[in-house]
């Protein structure tokens, strides 16, 4: 390794005995003051008048959160206290932590794996991302965006809620493999005005301010924006070690900043969300048959969206729900290339986009609640060009627009108090794409009040975006597919609900999932050219295994398992970058006091294959975070540390993952141990 | 800033916050299921039930019981000259004979069905799900910055035949509908 990398790692030991020395003398100072605090309990609380009861601090009991989804589906949810004790940096951080999902990291964008299925060229298109109720995904790539690249700050969220199976029958496309619901808090949550920093490893720091209020009049108002500079490692590839390219070693390509705004605003029936984000990022990869450690290489992804929302009952059993939105992404990538000679060649997409949707909610029949809407977008801007910036040549300049109607039903009808059947059903129709159909059957029966069983039948399609069809060039090998046709799914699945106690929760859950036309990008041995192309058939099943415990004191303990097998369905051969076993522990318990919280998890993910027949190692990693919430007034203090025990451990890479000279990365190694020291001032 | 400049920082900060931990340890909280069964408890002794209301005093809980011996507690103590008595229900049917019902968060998504069970009775619906007097349960518990609050519907205590005194809808942060 370089002489810098030697000079980084003594910093980071450096760092190490300084935040170990600080949060240590913290924590002698805290637990002495737990160990001094009076025990004035066992005081009789019905004797207080109410005023002062309305006075009277409250720890938290810890309990399971509370359901919403209307999907009859096994769902997985991470609460604002997970986020705080787990030291939760992005959202890809919270979606490693949910049963049966993982996460792919090419040091460019970060990439959702569930149900055994992460593909290569797939930016998230099968898993559909609300942000309160927006639809995230954008309208070229379909894309939703979870690493440092997503439009939220983690620390503005209240609720993830991963809702897996196919959700097509009420939201139509995208919900191939789940939908991922993110609910952020409002003004209220948030109560005044909150300032955070951050400094972490990799020369790396974030700040935010947000102000929130709900006022007496019932306006609520949150305004956050982010700030997020890394510098990032000087990352090795020993495919590249040579002395003509650097012996391997990309410098200062790992560097990442965004910076995000985020606004709510409600009144009565009517609210507006207003988000905006943008993110750089350089790529240290050579992907795409680029020149190796060039400081010119990077992309950059831009996303906004508002969103007005209205929501009002219409008597006593009709809610009614609306919303019209506009959404915009921006995507811009300098690749370079040695033709020769060495030229920059400039990627450059447009999104642009709006639509409205309209649902109701209706309880007028006994025993019934039926959902049913209509929704509408259109996507103006589809816009792709590829070009090479000096001299100007044009590979690329494509411009396509796209309606899509919606309409769908669904009907919760509760035959008797242990039986409960839902079906739903919804048609999309598109200007571009086949009309789709897909029904969603689920049966839930309640064995006793703590036991409960589902049954759940869906299907789900998902058409190819405009990526996938249209784009097109010569530089970075890319033909076009136009034919590509819509992919489709069929589910079955099995789960099981117990509850032991009120404080212990068991899930189990058996599912079978057959894919046709499954959308791919793959290399075309006739001509070297990357292309989506259907291949023909994929089949996955497998099992989860879940465990949730709650101990008074507001211990809690998560622990899943998942068994998984995908493959193709033709040639029977199991599927790049799917995992057979995942396993994850998170636990968190207060000490000294109840000052502090001890937030750890442990993540084991099975061997898996490369897109070129290699294999990465199976790997198991550890984080742990300490926060004092009120370390000391209006303060919080978090420290984390990831890969506690500096495990290597890499990722596979995609098809496109190989430099000029035609070498191709065997995997993408991750990072190593890292720190981060968190302030939080409220007031 | 370095890192060395930024350990100062904390060690400095420390030492500070070590001067003032007379202050932290001055903040003692209570669990939040004790403040919530006396919450209930005061609910109870500030309503007013028309006639025809059920005998006794009866606290009844549907769905998973999150007070445990907090409740519990209450037992026997008297409320309007009415000694209290705790109950924990399986079926909602059972409803007809409580004064007060509190709702579990567990049944967020039978709320409806629940809801409608007790409509025209003189039950006192008390829970503590997420915006639960906007749903219509007639007094809603939350916790805001680490204090209890609760919510009045009052058109649903008006339904119910229920009379809240003065003092808990002055108290309420808020009341339901808006004026």
């Amino acid at each position: 390794m370089s002489k810098i990398a030697t000079e980084r790692s003594a910093a980071f030991r450096r760092s190490a005995g300084c935040l170990r020395s600080a949060v240590m003398s913290a924590l002698l100072v805290i637990s002495a003051t737990a160990i001094a605090a009076p025990l004035d309990d066992q005081q009789d609380l019905t004797a207080l008048p109410m005023e002062q009861l309305l006075n009277l601090e409250v720890y938290a009991a810890s309990k399971f959160a509370q359901k919403v989804s209307e999907a009859p589906s096994a769902v997985s949810i991470i609460t604002a206290a997970d986020i705080k004790a787990y030291g939760y940096r992005t959202l890809a951080d919270i979606l490693k932590s949910i049963r049966g999902m993982y996460v792919t990291n090419d040091r460019n964008y970060s990439y959702i794996g569930t149900r055994g299925f992460s593909r290569p060229g797939d930016y998230n298109t099968r898993v559909l991302m609300l942000l309160d109720g927006y639809r995230l995904n954008d309208g070229v790539f379909d894309g939703a965006l979870i690493g440092t690249e997503s439009i939220i700050d983690v620390d503005l969220i209240d609720r993830v809620e991963f809702v897996p199976g196919p959700g097509s029958a009420i939201y139509g496309g995208n919900a191939f493999f789940g939908v991922l619901n993110i609910i952020t808090k409002n003004g209220k949550g948030i109560g005044g005005t909150e300032i955070s920093g951050e400094a972490a490893s990799f020369e790396t720091r974030k700040g935010r301010l947000t102000y929130g209020e709900r006022s007496e009049n019932g306006i609520d108002i949150l305004l956050s924006a982010s700030n997020y500079r890394s510098r990032g490692e000087n990352l090795f590839f020993p495919e590249f070690n040579d002395p003509a390219t650097n012996n391997g070693v990309a410098r200062n390509l790992d560097h990442d900043r965004y910076d995000q705004l985020f606004t709510k605003f409600s009144y009565g029936a009517y609210s507006l969300d207003v988000a905006y984000s943008e993110r750089t990022k350089a790529i240290p990869t050579a992907s795409f048959g680029q020149v190796f450690n060039d400081p010119r290489s990077h992309t950059a992804d831009e996303q906004a969206f508002l969103n007005l929302k209205y929501y009002d009952k219409l008597g006593t059993d009709l809610d009614v729900q609306a919303s019209l939105y506009y959404g915009h992404y921006a995507y811009c990538g300098d690749y370079v290339y040695d033709y020769p000679p060495v030229t920059v060649n400039r990627d450059e997409t447009r999104g642009d986009w709006w639509g409205g949707e309209l649902r109701f909610l209706s309880t007028a029949f006994d025993r019934h609640k039926v959902i049913y809407g209509v929704e509408y977008r259109n996507d103006v801007h589809q816009d792709q060009s590829n070009f090479d910036v000096d001299p100007f040549v044009s590979f690329l300049d494509d411009h396509r627009s796209k309606r899509t109607y919606g309409v769908y039903a669904q009907d919760e009808f509760s035959l008797s108090d242990s039986w409960i059947l839902n079906a739903g059903l919804r048609h999309d129709h598109s200007t571009e794409d086949p009309d789709a159909t897909n029904p969603r059957l689920a049966v839930i029966h309640k064995f006793t009040p703590v036991t409960t069983a589902k049954l759940l039948y869906g299907t789900a399609f998902r058409a190819p975006n405009a990526y996938e069809k249209y784009y097109v060039t010569d530089a970075s090998l890319y033909k076009a597919n136009p034919d590509i046709r819509p992919e489709k799914i069929k589910t079955y699945e099995l789960v099981l609900e117990h509850y032991l106690q009120n404080d212990f929760r068991l899930t189990g859950s058996i599912f079978s999932y057959k894919i046709d036309d499954l959308i791919s990008l793959t290399l075309d041995p006739n001509d070297g050219l990357l292309v989506n192309r259907n291949i023909d058939v994929a089949k996955a099943k497998g099992v989860e295994l879940e465990a949730e415990r709650l101990w008074h004191g507001g211990t809690r303990l998560r622990t899943s398992y998942t068994w998984q097998s995908a493959e193709d369905g033709t040639t029977g051969v199991r599927l790049s970058n799917s995992p057979r076993h995942l396993a994850k522990m998170n636990f968190t318990t207060p000490f000294f006091g109840d000052v502090w919280r001890a937030g750890s998890e442990i993540q084991y993910m099975g061997e898996r294959t490369t897109p070129r027949g290699g294999t990465v190692s199976d790997f198991t990693i550890m984080n742990l975070t300490l926060t004092a919430e009120r370390f000391a007034k209006n303060l919080e203090v978090s420290a984390g540390v990831y890969n506690l025990f500096d495990k290597k451990y890499a990722d596979p890479p995609s098809t496109e993952h190989f430099d000029t000279l035609g070498r191709y990365l065997n995997e993408i190694t991750q990072d190593g141990r890292s720190y981060r020291l968190k302030l939080t001032y409220r007031y | 800033m370095t890192w060395q400049t930024l350990g100062r920082g904390m060690r400095r900060l420390t030492l500070i916050l070590a001067l003032f931990f007379p202050i932290l340890a001055h903040a003692a909280a209570f669990s939040e299921y004790e403040l919530k069964a006396a919450f209930v408890y005061n609910f109870a002794s500030f309503t007013d039930w028309p006639s025809k209301a059920a005998p006794g005093m009866s606290v009844c809980v549907i769905g998973q019981d999150p007070f445990g011996r907090a409740l519990d507690a209450l037992e026997g103590k008297a409320v309007k000259g009415q000694s209290l008595s705790v109950r924990r229900l399986s079926t909602i049917a059972e409803a007809r004979t409580c004064r007060v019902l509190f709702i579990s968060a567990s049944e967020v998504n039978n709320l409806p069905r629940l809801l409608a069970a007790v409509k025209d009775l003189p039950v006192l619906t008390v829970s503590d799900m997420d915006d639960a007097a906007h749903q219509g349960v007639i007094i809603g518990l939350a916790i805001e910055k680490q204090r209890i609050t609760f919510e009045i519907n009052a058109a649903a205590a008006r339904n119910a035949n229920i009379v809240l005194s003065s003092r808990l809808l002055n108290l309420a942060r808020n009341v339901y509908p808006r004026p």
